[in-house]
């Protein structure tokens, strides 16, 4: 899969113009599963219920593809979808309690021994729990942003909704992410301290 | 903070955009799930030549690493996955919310007698268990139609019930085209219900398992209905009406695998 470039990179699927030929279920499953899964898990899906939870979308996306504009990116018709099925998942209590009770990552107290894929590692961590604290229609939009890249025009579009709100939805998703990053590091730290205290 | 996220966040983010994928087997075990699902039309039997276009992501970031790349690695045990997979339906499967699991034997061919005693037991439980009526979800509305995500293209998903009544022969069934497309929408509505089941959403069952009683109402897979439709029941505190279903089930069904589970769940 090449990956497109630049602003200019939504296209139609495939080459030809002007029908774009609709791809297949089953070449959406096996390019975008990953895709389909990290942003779950990005909208709150516990790994535990992330397969179900993707079987979820792939269903839906199964029934709705004789729809699908192929003209347009289908990462954004993902993503409004996978919304849809995150939504009904954290609208369950017993999976909200479970999506709050998130397993803090191991504080870092190792920084001085830690090599790049530890931090990096510890860098997503803090990132899909900062994320996970964002109130799910501005986290639609700050995935779409900040992680997909997606442009923002393309992103209002996809969720059906006011440019001007997208944007404003972008801000405060950022604001909210600075403040969540900056609660959990100070939780990290405290936590370390208290560690480091006991022993 | 209003045009972009200071440097050290976008650190952050950006180690998030270079997240793996899904861990081990996943895709494999989805994979065959929804090859179960959704039957040969899916197109997932085999992942060495997914049919049409290449798909166009309509973003700069990666996201996901390998996503296209794992298929040929997932052919084999993918393969494998689906075979294990094919006979455990609708009950088993790996529920993550303590559903009870059950395996049971690929579909096999079922005689039109039984068929019929699957519709006298869905008629009986029409008037008694009064189950919720399956309304599009709302929240599909708010779905934008620029691709066209509405809600009656999800509420009309079996768009060729299969029978007209309860006691004429479902000819579809003989006519293999015909068959496949229906049976798959049945392992939709199925799917979705014991989804539902496994979400602890006992009222999202029975609204799946009345559309699909309303659809197929003597379907290949109306036994399947009538056991999750017990087990749905008893998710939403209606021990009486899950008590007679399975007597009427038990009665249908004398040598359902589905019955040491049923007796399980009643006690």
């Amino acid at each position: 899969m090449t990956e497109p470039a630049g602003e200019a990179q939504v296209v139609a699927v495939g080459l030809e113009a002007p029908a774009s030929p609709r791809p297949s279920f089953a070449a959406i499953f096996e390019a975008e599963f990953d895709y389909v899964y990290n942003t779950l898990r990005r909208f709150g899906v516990r790994e535990a219920d992330a397969i179900d939870q993707v079987q979820e979308v792939f269903i839906v996306v199964n029934q709705l593809l004789p729809d699908y504009d192929a003209s347009r990116p289908i990462r954004p018709w993902l993503v409004a979808i996978a919304y849809r099925v995150a939504g009904r998942y954290r609208s369950l209590s017993r999976n909200v309690r479970e999506v709050l009770d998130v397993t803090p990552a191991e504080p870092t107290d190792t920084a001085p021994l830690a090599d790049e894929t530890i931090e990096r590692d510890q860098a997503r961590a803090l990132a899909l729990e900062a994320i996970d604290q964002i109130d799910l229609p501005r986290r639609t939009v700050f995935v779409l942003a900040e992680i997909d890249e997606v442009p923002i025009p393309e992103i209002a579009e996809a969720l059906g909704i006011p440019v001007n709100t997208a944007y404003s939805r972008l801000r405060l998703a950022r604001e909210d992410f600075e403040s969540a990053v900056r609660r959990l590091r100070a939780t990290r730290q405290h936590a370390s301290h208290v560690k480091r205290g006991a022993t | 903070m209003t045009d972009e996220l200071p440097p050290e966040l976008q650190r952050i983010v950006a180690a998030e955009r270079s997240r793996p994928g899904a861990p081990g087997d996943a895709k494999d075990i989805a994979r065959a799930r929804l090859a179960t699902l959704l039957g040969p039309a899916a197109g997932l039997g085999s992942t060495s030549q997914p049919g049409g276009p290449p798909v166009a992501h309509g973003a700069r970031g990666t996201g996901t690493a390998g996503a296209a790349s794992s298929a040929a690695g997932a052919v084999s045990t993918g393969a494998v996955g689906l075979a294990k997979l094919a006979g455990a339906f609708v009950l088993g499967g790996t529920m993550t919310a303590g559903a009870l699991t059950v395996a049971r034997a690929p579909n096999p061919p079922r005689p039109v007698a039984q068929l019929a005693q699957v519709a006298q037991v869905a008629s009986g439980d029409s008037s008694a268990a009064a189950p919720p009526v399956l309304l599009p979800d709302p929240a599909w509305t708010a779905i934008p139609a620029a691709p066209s995500l509405t809600a009656s293209a999800i509420s009309a998903t079996p768009s060729a019930p299969s029978t007209p009544s309860a006691t004429s022969h479902p000819s579809s069934v003989t006519t293999s085209d015909h068959a496949d497309h229906d049976l798959a929408s049945e392992r939709i509505l199925l799917e979705r219900a014991r989804s539902a089941l496994a979400r602890g959403d006992g009222s999202q069952a029975l609204a799946a398992l009345d559309q699909h009683a309303r659809s197929y109402k003597t379907g290949q897979l109306a036994e399947e209905r009538e056991a999750l439709s017990i087990q749905a029941l008893l998710a939403v505190d209606r021990q009486d009406e899950a008590t007679g279903r399975a007597a009427r089930f038990r009665a249908a069904y004398p040598h359902s695998v589905f019955l040491p589970m049923i007796d399980e769940m009643l006690r």
